[in-house]
C-alpha cells in the first residue's frame, strides 16, 4: 500500500518541488475524505499541486475560480429551460466531480461560499426540489490568499469548521527554489500519469481505517480538544482570555481520522502521540476562535496550540 | 451800564475763586538757635491746609545759600481731621559764622478744575494736568552760627591699617583708611599721600553715606597700594573734628607705620622653568609609548576574556522534554522534515532521550557551521 503512496508522491514531484507538508496534507484529506483549505501567498504552487494530485489519481477534477460576481448556481448548477422539449431540465454545476478545486475561495461573497456547505457536509446537492448525491470520493480543496484585505470575504466559521485541515504553505528552501527556476526555464516538466484509480483509492482509505489507535491515545486526543475549551484545567489560565471559542466536536472526529492517515503515510499501523502532534495545528488552527485581546496583542493561534499540546500530559 | 456789568462779573469770578481756593499756613515746628559752622541740625516746617486739599501739590526743594547748606531729609503728608498736613525735615548746616537766616520757599500747585474735568472725561487734545502755581515764602529761621576751625563736624572715628609691614622690593603694601560716624562727612576731602621714594596707586575715596537727622552717616574708605624699593614709613594721618556731642574740637591722629622692604626677586626666579632637555623628552615619549602599548595589551586581554566568558547554553525548544515521548511530540509540533528521522527513531524506541538530544545538538551545530 505504501508503494502506492510513494507512486503518487513521485508523480506530483514531477511538477511540484518540495512542499512536502502540503502534499502530505492533501493525501491525508484524500485518504480520510476530508476537505482541505490551503492558505499561502501567491506563487507557492497551491493550485499546481492540487491539479497534479487530481491527475495522479485519475479522478474527475473540476476547478472553479472564485470571483466577486460568482453565483451559487455557477457552482451547484441550475434548472434551465429546454426549448426543444418545452421542459425545464437540471444542468449540473462543477460541484459534481471527485476533486473540486475552489481557487481563491475568499474572493467570492458569503452566499457562494455557503452554497458549498451542503455539498461539503452531506455530499449531496439540492437543485429545485430534487437532491443529487455527489460522486465518491468527493473532496473540496480550497485555496486562499491571506495577505489581501481588500475585496475578500473571510470564510464563515461554520464553513471553516467543515474543512478537515487548514494547511499553511510556506516558502521553499533556497535549493528547492533554484530547482524550480531551472525547471521552469528549461520547460522540462514531465507529463503526469494517473497511478491510482478510484478502486485503489478506496482500498487505501479502507487500509487507513484499520490503523490502530490505543485507548489512551484516543483519550489523549479528546483531552487535547477539550483543553482548547478549558485551558485553565491544564494550568493554562494565562491563555484562557485569548480563546473565545475552543475546537468543536468535529475536530475530535476529524482528528481520529487524520492521525490514522498520518501514521499510515509513515508506514505504521498504529498511532503515536507524535503523529497527533504533527497534524494537530492543521486540524485546529481554523477552528479555534480567538478573542479580541489575542487579536490586539498579536497572539498567534499556532502558538496557543503549541502551549496546549505541551501542557497536556502525554500517555 | 457796560461798566457796571463788568464789575459784577469780576466780583462773581473773585467769589468763585475765593470759595474754591484752599487756605494754608506754613510754620516752623523745630529749629536750632545756635550751631557751629559745619554742625548740622534739623529744621522742621509744617504746611497746614484748612481742608483735605486733594487738588494741591506742594513742591519743596530746599536750596543752598552762601550762609548755609540745606538738604531735605524726610517729608510727611497726611490728612488728619479732614485737614491736610505736610511736614518737612530739612537738614541745615551753616557754612559761615555769624547770624544767618534761613529763607526757603516752596511751590504750591493747584490743579485746575478744567484739567481735572479733561482727565475725567478722557479728552486727549488738551494738556492732561494744568496748575495754578503760587510761590509760598516759608517763615524765616534765625540761627547764630559760631566759628569752627575743624575740617569736619560730628561724631567720627579714624582707622588706618596695612596688610603687611614686611615686603620684597616692588611688592605692594595695601594701606586702608576708614572714617566712620555721622556729621558733615560729605565735606571730607580725601588725603593725598606723598612719601619720598614710594610710588602710590590710589583709588578715589569711596563714600557710603546716607542722610538722616544726624547728618551724613556711614563710612568713607580710601585705599592705597604702595610700592617701593627701600624701606619707608607711612606718615601719621590726622583728622580735626568738631565733636557735636561734647561741643569740643578733637584731633584724631594715627600712628606712623614703618614698612620694611627687603631685596626683590632676581630675574631668574621670576622666569618659567627652562625647557626639558632632549634626554628627558625621549624618556617622556618612552613613557607615552609604554602606556599606549599597555592599553592595547589590556584591551586585547579584556577582549579575549569577553570572548571566552562562561556562557549559559542557549535554550532550545526541545530542552524542556523529559521523556522520549515528550521530545517526539515537541519535534512533531514543529512539522519540520529535518526532525523526521529522530521522531521515527524515538517512536520506534531505538533512541533514548539523551541520545536524541545529543543528535539534535550535533545537527544544530552542523547547521550553524553550514551557515
Amino acid at each position: 500500500m505504501i508503494k502506492m503512496i510513494e507512486a503518487i508522491r513521485s508523480e506530483i514531484a514531477k511538477v511540484v518541488v518540495g512542499q512536502e507538508k502540503m502534499i502530505d496534507g492533501l493525501l491525508i484529506g484524500l485518504l480520510c475524505e476530508g476537505h482541505i483549505l490551503i492558505e499561502g501567498i501567491p506563487g507557492l504552487a497551491k493550485t499546481t499541486t492540487v491539479k497534479a494530485l487530481a491527475q495522479t489519481l485519475g479522478l474527475d477534477f473540476k476547478r472553479v475560480q472564485f470571483t466577486p460576481d460568482l453565483l451559487p448556481s455557477d457552482i451547484l448548477g441550475a434548472e434551465v429551460y429546454d426549448p426543444q422539449n418545452n421542459q425545464f431540465k437540471i444542468k449540473k454545476g462543477p460541484v459534481f466531480t471527485n476533486l473540486l478545486l475552489s481557487d481563491e475561495i475568499n474572493r467570492a461573497p458569503a452566499k457562494v461560499q455557503s452554497a458549498l456547505l451542503e455539498a461539503m457536509q452531506e455530499r449531496q446537492v439540492t437543485l429545485s426540489d430534487e437532491s443529487f448525491e455527489l460522486s465518491s470520493p468527493f473532496l473540496v480543496m480550497a485555496t486562499q490568499n491571506p495577505i489581501e484585505n481588500e475585496g475578500v470575504y473571510p470564510l464563515p466559521e461554520a464553513q471553516l469548521d467543515r474543512f478537515m485541515l487548514k494547511i499553511k504553505v510556506g516558502y521553499n528552501s533556497a535549493d528547492e527554489e533554484l530547482l524550480i527556476a531551472r525547471r521552469i526555464a528549461s520547460k522540462s516538466a514531465e507529463p503526469i500519469h494517473a497511478v491510482v484509480n478510484s478502486e485503489v483509492l478506496h482500498q487505501l482509505q479502507e487500509a487507513v481505517k484499520n490503523v490502530h489507535i490505543d485507548e489512551e491515545v484516543e483519550r489523549y486526543m479528546i483531552t487535547l480538544v477539550r483543553a482548547t475549551r478549558e485551558p485553565e484545567a491544564f494550568g493554562l489560565e494565562s491563555i484562557k482570555r485569548y480563546i473565545q471559542f475552543g475546537a468543536s466536536p468535529r475536530v475530535s472526529i476529524d482528528m481520529f481520522k487524520a492521525v490514522r492517515a498520518v501514521a499510515f503515510l509513515k508506514g505504521k499501523d498504529f498511532v503515536t502521540p507524535s503523529d497527533i502532534a504533527s497534524i494537530v495545528k492543521d486540524l485546529m488552527r481554523h477552528r479555534i476562535v480567538l478573542s479580541y485581546e489575542a487579536e490586539a496583542e498579536g497572539i498567534d493561534v499556532d502558538t496557543l496550540i503549541e502551549q496546549i499540546v505541551t501542557a497536556v500530559p502525554i500517555p | 451800564m457796560k461798566q457796571s456789568l463788568g464789575k459784577v462779573l469780576l466780583v462773581c469770578v473773585w467769589m468763585v475763586v475765593s470759595v474754591n481756593a484752599a487756605q494754608y499756613q506754613w510754620s516752623v515746628l523745630k529749629a536750632p538757635k545756635e550751631l557751629h559752622v559745619g554742625e548740622g541740625a534739623i529744621v522742621r516746617y509744617q504746611c497746614l491746609f484748612e481742608n483735605s486739599a486733594g487738588d494741591y501739590t506742594v513742591e519743596f526743594k530746599p536750596k543752598n545759600s552762601q550762609q548755609y547748606k540745606a538738604s531735605m531729609v524726610t517729608q510727611d503728608d497726611h490728612v488728619r481731621n479732614e485737614k491736610r498736613i505736610l511736614t518737612f525735615d530739612v537738614f541745615v548746616t551753616p557754612i559761615m559764622s555769624g547770624d544767618i537766616t534761613v529763607n526757603l520757599d516752596a511751590l504750591i500747585r493747584h490743579t485746575t478744575f478744567a484739567s481735572i474735568e479733561d482727565a475725567s472725561i478722557g479728552r486727549d487734545n488738551v494738556r492732561k494736568y494744568d496748575f495754578n502755581d503760587e510761590k509760598a515764602i516759608l517763615p524765616s529761621v534765625k540761627i547764630t552760627s559760631m566759628a569752627n576751625t575743624a575740617n569736619l563736624s560730628g561724631e567720627v572715628t579714624l582707622q588706618v591699617s596695612v596688610d603687611k609691614v614686611k615686603v620684597r622690593a616692588h611688592e605692594p603694601v595695601h594701606l586702608s583708611l576708614y572714617i566712620r560716624g555721622h556729621g558733615n562727612l560729605d565735606q571730607f576731602i580725601p588725603y593725598d599721600l606723598n612719601i619720598s621714594g614710594v610710588k602710590d596707586f590710589s583709588e578715589p575715596a569711596y563714600k557710603e553715606l546716607t542722610l538722616n537727622e544726624d547728618g551724613y552717616e556711614g563710612e568713607i574708605r580710601q585705599e592705597f597700594a604702595l610700592v617701593a624699593e627701600k624701606s619707608y614709613v607711612i606718615p601719621p594721618f590726622s583728622l580735626s573734628v568738631f565733636d557735636t556731642k561734647s561741643h569740643t574740637n578733637k584731633v584724631f591722629r594715627s600712628q606712623g607705620i614703618a614698612i620694611e622692604v627687603e631685596k626683590g626677586y632676581v630675574a631668574d626666579n621670576l622666569l618659567d622653568a627652562p625647557a626639558l632637555s632632549n634626554k628627558n623628552a625621549w624618556k617622556r615619549y618612552g613613557v607615552y609609548v609604554f602606556f599606549v602599548l599597555l592599553g592595547v595589551v589590556l584591551s586585547e586581554v579584556a577582549r579575549w576574556l569577553w570572548m571566552h566568558r562562561p556562557r549559559r547554553k542557549s535554550k532550545v525548544f526541545w530542552d524542556t522534554a523529559s521523556t522520549e515521548k515528550e521530545l517526539s511530540v515537541l519535534l512533531s509540533l514543529r512539522a519540520d522534515a529535518r526532525y523526521r528521522d529522530v521522531i521515527q527513531m524515538l517512536d520506534a524506541g531505538s533512541l533514548t532521550l539523551s541520545e536524541a538530544k545529543k543528535k539534535l545538538r550535533s545537527f544544530m551545530r552542523d547547521n550553524e557551521e553550514k551557515r
